[in-house]
C-alpha cells in the first residue's frame, strides 16, 4: 500500500517527493517531504498549516535580507540570513530548500560571493518548486489581500 | 530590552490544561521554559509542543533578548539556538558562565560542525540536540535534562577540529553526552563507517569509566580523537590499575577460539548483565588496537582511504 502511495503521490505532483511515505527523506533532491513535516508536528496538520502559513509570510523578507547581503558582500549577513531561512525549510520539510540555503550560508561564511551568486538563482528555483509542491498538498493558505500595516485583528 | 518579543509564562494555560493531563505533564506545570531562536516557525512548533507537555513557555528572539529574560525570571531550562543576530548562542552561554548563571542549557542547532559543539561543551551545555525534532523526542530531552542530576563539568582540553581532547568525570550521564559529541565530529564519513566507530568509542569509553573509573564522579577520564587525512585515532586513558586479558574470563575476547561464549555462563554465575562482546567487536573494526604496559591506557586506529576529506590540520590553513 505504501508502495502505491508513494506511486500515485509521485505521478500526481509535480514537484519530486519523499520515495516512501512514513519515511522521512535526507535525499537534498526533495522538494517537500511530508512524512518528515507532519513527523515535526507530532503528525498534527493544523500546526503544520500554521508554520507553513508563517514560512510563507516570512519567505519574501528572507529572500529579501539575503539578497542584500549578497550585493553588499556582506559574508557575516549572509550566512546569518541563510541560516535562518533554513532552519525554516528543515523545519517544514524541504531537504531540496534546505540544501540549496545552507550552501549559500557556506559560501557567506566563506566570503565566497561568486559561488554565491550562482546559488542564489537556485535557492529562489527551489522555493518556487516548493510552493508548487505545497499547493499540490493543499498545505497552503490562501492569503487574504490587505492593506500594508493595517493592523491584523 | 526594546525589540523584546518574550512573551509571559503560559502558566495559566499551562494550567488550565492540569485537570486532562498525564500525571507527568501535571508534574512539569511548574517549569518554566526558554526558547530562544531566532526563526519563528521553530519557536512556534517548539512552543506548542511544550505547552502541550504542560509547561509555562517563554520565547526570546535572540541572544541579547535571552539575557533579558533569564535576567528577569528564573527558568529551569533554556533551549539555546547557535547562529543568530545581534548575539549568538554560544556567546550567551559563555556569557551565563562568565557571570555564573545557574541554568541548564540545550544546545539546538543545524549546524553539527565540531567548533560549535566543542564551544557547547566547553561552555557546559548539558544537551545537544540536531533541529527540528519529533515531539516526543523533544519532550524526553527536555524532561530528562530537567530531572537529571545537575551535570558534572567537562574539561576541554583541546578544541581542534584534528586533535579533539577532554577530561570527562567517570559517569553514565557524562559518558552520553562524550558519546554525542563525538558521534557529530566525523560527519564526512560514510554513515556504516560512523557507526562502527561510534559502537568501538562507547565500549572502549564505557570500558574506562566503569571498569576503570569505577563510575566514580571524582575520578576521570582523559579522552583525545585525533583526525588525519588517512587516519582516525582515539586514546582513552582510565584511573584504573589496568587488567589483564587472560583474565576476562567474563569476556568474549578472554576465551579460547574454540569456545567463544564461554563467558556467557561466567557473566551468568557472577550476576554480570549479559554482553561481553564489547572488545571483541573493538578488534574487528580497529585497524590497530594498543594498550599500554599496565592497560589502563587503549589507543584505537582507523586507517581511512586517501581521498577522504579531512578537517584542516594545523598549519595547511589560514
Amino acid at each position: 500500500v505504501d508502495d502505491l502511495l508513494a506511486t500515485v503521490e509521485q505521478l500526481a505532483g509535480s514537484a519530486p517527493v519523499a520515495p516512501r511515505p512514513g519515511v522521512a527523506s535526507d535525499d537534498a533532491t526533495v522538494i517537500f517531504d511530508e512524512q518528515a513535516a507532519l513527523g515535526h508536528t507530532g503528525g498534527d496538520r493544523t500546526l503544520l498549516r500554521q508554520m507553513i502559513a508563517m514560512f510563507c509570510a516570512d519567505r519574501r523578507a528572507s529572500t529579501r535580507r539575503i539578497k542584500t547581503a549578497l550585493d553588499a558582500r556582506d559574508g557575516e549577513a549572509l550566512r546569518l540570513a541563510a541560516h535562518s531561512l533554513k532552519g525554516a525549510l528543515a523545519a517544514i520539510g524541504s531537504p531540496a530548500g534546505r540544501q540549496a540555503a545552507a550552501e549559500l550560508e557556506f559560501a557567506g561564511r566563506d566570503g565566497q560571493f561568486e559561488a554565491a551568486d550562482r546559488l542564489y538563482p537556485v535557492l529562489v528555483d527551489r522555493l518556487g518548486q516548493l510552493d508548487e509542491a505545497l499547493a499540490t498538498a493543499r498545505l497552503l493558505t490562501r492569503q487574504r489581500s490587505k492593506k500594508r500595516g493595517r493592523k491584523r485583528t | 530590552v526594546k525589540n523584546s518579543r518574550s512573551k509571559a509564562p503560559t502558566g495559566a494555560k499551562a494550567s488550565k490544561a492540569k485537570g486532562s493531563k498525564a500525571p507527568a505533564a501535571r508534574r512539569s506545570a511548574a517549569r518554566r521554559i526558554l526558547i530562544v531562536d531566532d526563526d519563528r516557525i521553530t519557536r512556534h512548533v517548539l512552543s506548542k509542543v511544550l505547552e502541550s507537555g504542560g509547561y509555562a513557555v517563554s520565547t526570546a528572539v535572540d541572544g541579547v533578548d535571552a539575557l533579558e529574560a533569564l535576567r528577569a525570571k528564573r527558568f529551569d531550562l533554556v533551549l539555546l539556538d547557535v547562529w543568530m543576530p545581534r548575539m549568538s548562542g554560544l556567546d550567551v552561554l559563555a556569557e551565563l558562565r562568565a557571570s555564573k548563571t545557574r541554568v541548564r542549557v540545550v544546545v539546538m542547532t543545524t549546524d553539527d560542525t565540531p567548533a560549535t559543539m566543542l564551544r557547547a561543551v566547553r561552555d557546559q551545555a548539558i544537551k545537544y540536540v540536531s533541529k527540528p525534532m519529533e515531539p516526543g523526542t523533544l519532550l524526553d530531552t527536555v524532561r530528562e535534562a530537567i530531572e537529571a542530576p545537575a551535570p558534572l563539568p567537562i574539561e576541554v582540553v583541546s578544541a581542534r577540529p584534528d586533535w579533539v581532547e577532554l577530561v570527562v568525570p567517570c559517569t553514565h550521564e557524562a559518558a552520553d553526552r562524550i558519546q554525542a559529541v563525538v558521534a557529530r565530529l566525523e560527519t564526512t564519513l560514510p554513515q556504516d563507517t560512523r557507526d562502527s566507530l561510534a559502537v568501538a568509542f562507547r565500549e572502549l569509553l564505557m570500558n574506562a569509566i566503569e571498569w576503570g573509573g569505577r563510575l566514580d564522579p571524582n575520578h576521570k577520564v582523559r579522552i583525545a580523537c585525533l583526525r588525519s587525512r588517512r587516519m582516525i585515532m582515539y586514546r582513552i586513558a582510565d584511573p584504573g590499575p589496568g587488567f589483564d586479558i587472560d583474565t576476562l574470563s567474563h569476556a568474549a575476547i578472554g576465551q579460547p577460539p574454540g569456545d567463544p561464549i564461554a563467558h556467557m555462563q561466567v557473566r551468568e554465575e557472577k550476576g554480570i548483565r549479559p554482553g561481553g562482546f564489547g572488545l571483541l567487536m573493538v578488534r574487528q573494526t580497529a585497524d590497530e588496537l594498543l594498550y599500554n604496559e599496565k592497560r589502563n591506557e587503549v589507543v584505537f586506529v582507523k586507517y581511512l582511504e586517501e581521498t577522504r576529506e579531512a578537517p584542516p590540520v594545523h598549519g595547511e590553513h589560514v
